[in-house]
């Protein structure tokens, strides 16, 4: 459930154009970065997080099993209420967590490690993700969140460029998310920072900035470095279609 | 000399030969709760030819069924999200008259969330607001651009309530309305459309390679149309949401969709097969009016392909697409009754 490996046969129609190559045709992926008509960083394509673990070894792939796995554990600052919560939900064996239950994944959905795809249009960067069929849109026309809007799941994402680097900020989340399958928390007061680089054609990186005085005792970051996906194009996984392991999920 | 002008207008007025040949049933279409319903779709099928007349309810209820052959009639009529009415006793037309036939169509069949206000719901679709002026944009190899958020069509808009299915679709459609439509998989948040709009709001993303669209009240929350030339795949694995392509006809955007499951509902809830091909026309007139012709195509359960119009009309600048979580607080579930 929690890993999703394509079904490349599937995708035989699918070419990528505009792939720079190397001499033997394999795509180039430390080709630099392309440029849009504004001259702007091209983020566009599809991305993920592999899952470069052992074969059917049936753990979380890393950063969505611990969004902080390569923090030291005193460098994640955890209010107390907070950090009894973590250790809560993990001797629980993340019963709790809120996938499980089909709901979408709030702040962490790009450690997932099924892909996502990325379209750049001026003013809205959308980003579509395989896993819960969910969409982020990423207003860069300037709008900024109304002040009387829901919290929800996913949040309010607004962006800006500052130099090479798509800087998004988010707010309005709910509280009812995790920050990663280990379960440390987030609240509502959540404003996560997310800066998009694109050091070469093959790569992006992202860092995140959790900013959440409610839970934590000062912002604290991490950085993630999802790869292109060229084996073929967004599968549909409808989360809710013959759900069957919620009965199956144990804990105390 | 002027009283005769009079006399031959008076004679001239009344004697309008088309006219007196045929009769009019009209009425008006309400629920139980005594609100009118708009959007019926009302047939009167004549018992001496077996021909079917139609017409749909306007925004107060009321409809009219006008140059009818004498003779007699049997009434029946649909609304979403109604039961099926159909007339117990037959409705005599004579020529030259009108005959009243009011047609109280139940309860509403989907379940109210309390203290929701009904009438909003027909408003959403009868007052939006008049769309900005202006030519059509165009992307910068000169293509139509259709993106923006737009308010979404009628359901079924122009193309009467829903195909016309062969025995076996037909006898599973009316066990699903006997049913109550429980077991429609949109209850339990699973897919519910198999084209790209919604008659909600849509928001179009339209790159050179790809149109996306943005889905609110529908899971999953988006759909792609690949505009980069690709075919569909030949090891096509049925899903909800299907394959789609798109190919320019001078400015038409034609999309195709097949790979569809069969487990979606038509309409309301009309069968289709894996077999289902959907083909959707887009035009954008102007800035603000989209033209959208959808034919649904599916010899294992329609005797004929269907085709139904809408228009889509750009939303205000203000307007977005919010969250949509169908699963959460899903409470409906266990209130679906039915046999």
């Amino acid at each position: 459930m929690l890993s999703a490996a394509p079904a490349l046969a599937q995708w035989d129609n699918v070419t990528h154009k505009n792939v720079p190559r190397k001499a033997d045709g394999k795509p180039n992926l430390s080709a630099p970065a392309p440029r849009g008509p504004d001259g702007k960083p091209d983020l566009a394509g599809m991305w993920w997080m592999p899952n470069r673990g052992p074969a059917n070894a049936d753990i979380p792939p890393k950063y969505l099993n611990n969004i902080a796995a390569d923090l030291n554990p005193e460098e994640v600052p955890l209010q107390p209420w907070a950090a009894e919560l973590f250790r809560k939900r993990g001797a629980e064996f993340s019963r709790d967590f809120p996938y499980t239950r089909c709901l979408p994944s709030g702040p962490m959905i790009s450690s997932f490690p099924a892909p996502w795809k990325l379209i750049q249009t001026p003013g809205l960067v959308v980003i579509l993700y395989e896993n819960s069929t969910i969409y982020r849109q990423i207003f860069t026309d300037g709008r900024v969140r109304s002040k009387d809007a829901d919290a929800t799941f996913m949040g309010y994402s607004v962006g800006h460029w500052e130099g090479d680097t798509l800087v998004v900020e988010t707010t309005g989340y709910n509280d009812k998310t995790w920050l990663d399958f280990s379960g440390h928390p987030h609240t509502d007061a959540l404003k996560m920072t997310e800066r998009f680089r694109r050091p070469d054609f093959g790569h992006l990186e992202i860092q995140f900035t959790f900013d959440d005085p409610k839970a934590y005792t000062k912002p604290w970051t991490v950085t993630i470095h999802p790869e292109l996906f060229l084996d073929g194009d967004l599968l549909e996984s409808i989360c809710t279609e013959n759900e069957k392991d919620l009965h199956r999920v144990v804990g105390k | 000399m002027r009283s005769l002008l009079v006399i031959c207008l008076f004679l001239f007025v009344t004697a309008a030969p088309a006219q007196s040949d045929f009769g009019t049933i009209t009425g008006s279409v309400s629920e139980t709760a005594g609100g009118p319903v708009a959007g019926a779709s009302i047939q009167a099928r004549s018992v001496e030819t077996g021909v079917v007349y139609k017409a749909n309810s306007v925004q107060s209820g009321s409809y009219t069924l006008s140059q009818l052959p004498p003779g007699r009639y049997e009434v029946t009529a649909t609304a979403l999200g109604f039961k099926r009415y159909e007339r117990k006793d037959i409705v005599p037309v004579q020529a030259g008259q009108t005959q009243r036939a009011d047609i109280p169509i139940g309860d509403f069949i989907s379940l109210d969330t309390l203290g929701e206000d009904r009438a909003s719901f027909g408003k959403l679709f009868f007052n939006r607001p008049k769309p900005p002026e202006g030519p059509v944009p165009r992307t910068p190899d000169g293509k139509p651009d259709f993106s923006g958020v737009w308010n979404g069509s009628l359901p079924g808009g122009g193309g009467g309530s829903g195909p016309e299915l062969l025995p076996w679709a037909e006898a599973l459609e009316k066990e699903r309305a006997d049913h109550n439509f429980k077991d429609n998989p949109s209850a339990r948040c699973l897919p519910f459309a198999v084209t790209p709009f919604n008659f909600f709001l849509n928001r179009v993303v339209q790159s050179r390679d790809l149109l996306v669209t943005i889905i609110e009240y529908d899971i999953p929350g988006y759909r792609q149309i690949y505009l980069d030339g690709r075919g569909h795949p030949k090891d096509l694995i049925p899903s909800w949401t299907g394959h789609s392509v798109g190919t320019w006809e001078g400015d038409t955007l034609v999309i195709d969709t097949i790979g569809l499951n069969d487990k979606t509902w038509l309409g309301e809830a009309a069968p289709h097969t894996e077999k289902l091909r959907v083909t959707t026309r887009l035009r954008r007139l102007d800035l603000g009016h989209l033209e959208i012709e959808t034919t649904f195509d599916d010899p294992g359960a329609f005797k004929k392909p269907w085709t139904t119009k809408g228009a889509a009309t750009l939303a205000s600048s203000t307007e977005e697409i919010p969250e949509f979580i169908c699963n959460e607080n899903n409470q409906d579930v266990e209130h679906l009754i039915g046999k």
